[in-house]
């Protein structure tokens, strides 16, 4: 992560409470996953300092940090990702990350499946609908969807 | 004979200190537990996003306690489309239902009972009390417990410079608290102190 010379003095000190958190937890024993600064971007997200594009993209980088160190994704990291995509109206990342949480964890089989299935029925209904109407109901259909 | 001796106590003392580890118990040590619902936070405090900070923070110790948690903001988003949207109606529901819901192998219902900053001389103080309730998949509680966490980011050093910079840093902190901090304070006791090393940890 690169510190920015002009980050504020509030940011600055939010960031060093990050890393003695991080180094709290490496302290004792290695962590068991990558997290980056994943502490640090979901409170600014909570705190709605930042939007849920900006909070997707500090996720993603994450994501290739881990990728690219050969360091392990911790467990719901895929999923909040998932939401966020949904959150921003782009369900097939929603549904790929949803999958990559499912097929990463076990444990999550049950929930993300009903989520996937839940977005693909929620998909092909809004499809459905959509070939059933006729061209001038089409083009009011798309000015509301803003699709130009 | 004196490095014999020194030996046996070396032997004697890891000896000691390794069967005190396993005489601890935790309240959470069924093997069966490998994945954890943690639901939306009761707040009693005014400070909206800390029902949001514990949650995040939470994600971090149960990982890497070596358990599966789910992921808050997805199970907050399903919890508000299900018409959920209040933390209070969510731990009003049966913690057998909602573990069914998830396919989760233990639910935790915390509230906040106090969260809060106090600018004093020179620094700023920030509190925060939660209380947990750990419910098996069948909705028996396994745990009840309450925890305290006071986070102050000043230094204790009495140089002039050391003042003035407690000073600012205070003056910041007062504007915006170091809540993520009490927050990872508090989860580390309520984890560290009741869940033995989960499915996923190198310990186990």
């Amino acid at each position: 992560m690169q510190i920015d010379r002009k980050m504020k003095p509030k940011k600055l000190l939010k960031l060093s409470a990050y890393i003695s958190v991080l180094l709290c937890l490496s302290g004792c024993s290695s962590s068991l996953y990558y997290w980056g600064n994943y502490h640090h971007a979901s409170s600014e997200y909570a705190s709605q300092d930042i939007t849920e594009t900006e909070y997707i993209e500090i996720l993603s980088e994450i994501e290739s940090d881990a990728m690219s160190s050969g360091k392990k994704i911790p467990p719901g990291f895929y999923a909040e990702l998932g939401t966020l995509y949904l959150k921003t109206g782009n369900k097939l990342s929603a549904v790929s990350y949803y999958q990559k949480e499912r097929d990463s964890w076990p444990e999550s089989r049950t929930f993300m499946d009903k989520l996937i299935s839940g977005l693909i029925a929620e998909t092909n209904s809004q499809n459905q609908s959509y070939d059933k109407k006729t061209d001038d109901e089409l083009i009011e259909y798309e000015k509301s969807l803003s699709i130009e | 004979m004196m490095k014999k001796l020194f030996c046996i106590i070396i032997l004697c003392t890891s000896f000691f200190l390794s069967g005190c580890s396993s005489l601890y118990t935790y309240k959470v040590d069924d093997p069966q537990i490998r994945s954890i619902l943690f639901v939306p936070v009761i707040n009693d405090s005014t400070e909206v996003v800390a029902a949001d900070i514990l949650p995040s923070s939470a994600l971090l110790y149960l990982d890497e306690r070596g358990y599966y948690m789910f992921p808050p903001l997805t199970v907050k988003t399903v919890l508000e489309a299900e018409g959920l949207y209040d933390a209070e109606k969510v731990q009003e529901q049966d913690p057998a239902a909602l573990a069914e819901l998830f396919d989760a192998d233990a639910v935790v219902f915390a509230h906040i009972k106090v969260w809060s900053s106090m600018y004093a001389l020179f620094t700023t103080v920030s509190t925060g009390a939660v209380t947990y309730t750990v419910y098996d998949r069948n909705g028996v509680e396994l745990l009840n417990a309450g925890y305290f966490g006071t986070y102050s980011p000043s230094s204790n050093s009495n140089s002039i410079i050391d003042v003035v910079v407690n000073m600012v840093v205070a003056g910041i902190e007062r504007a915006d608290p170091s809540y993520d901090q009490v927050s990872a304070i508090i989860n580390n006791q309520f984890v560290s102190k009741n869940f033995q090393n989960g499915p996923y940890s190198k310990q186990q």
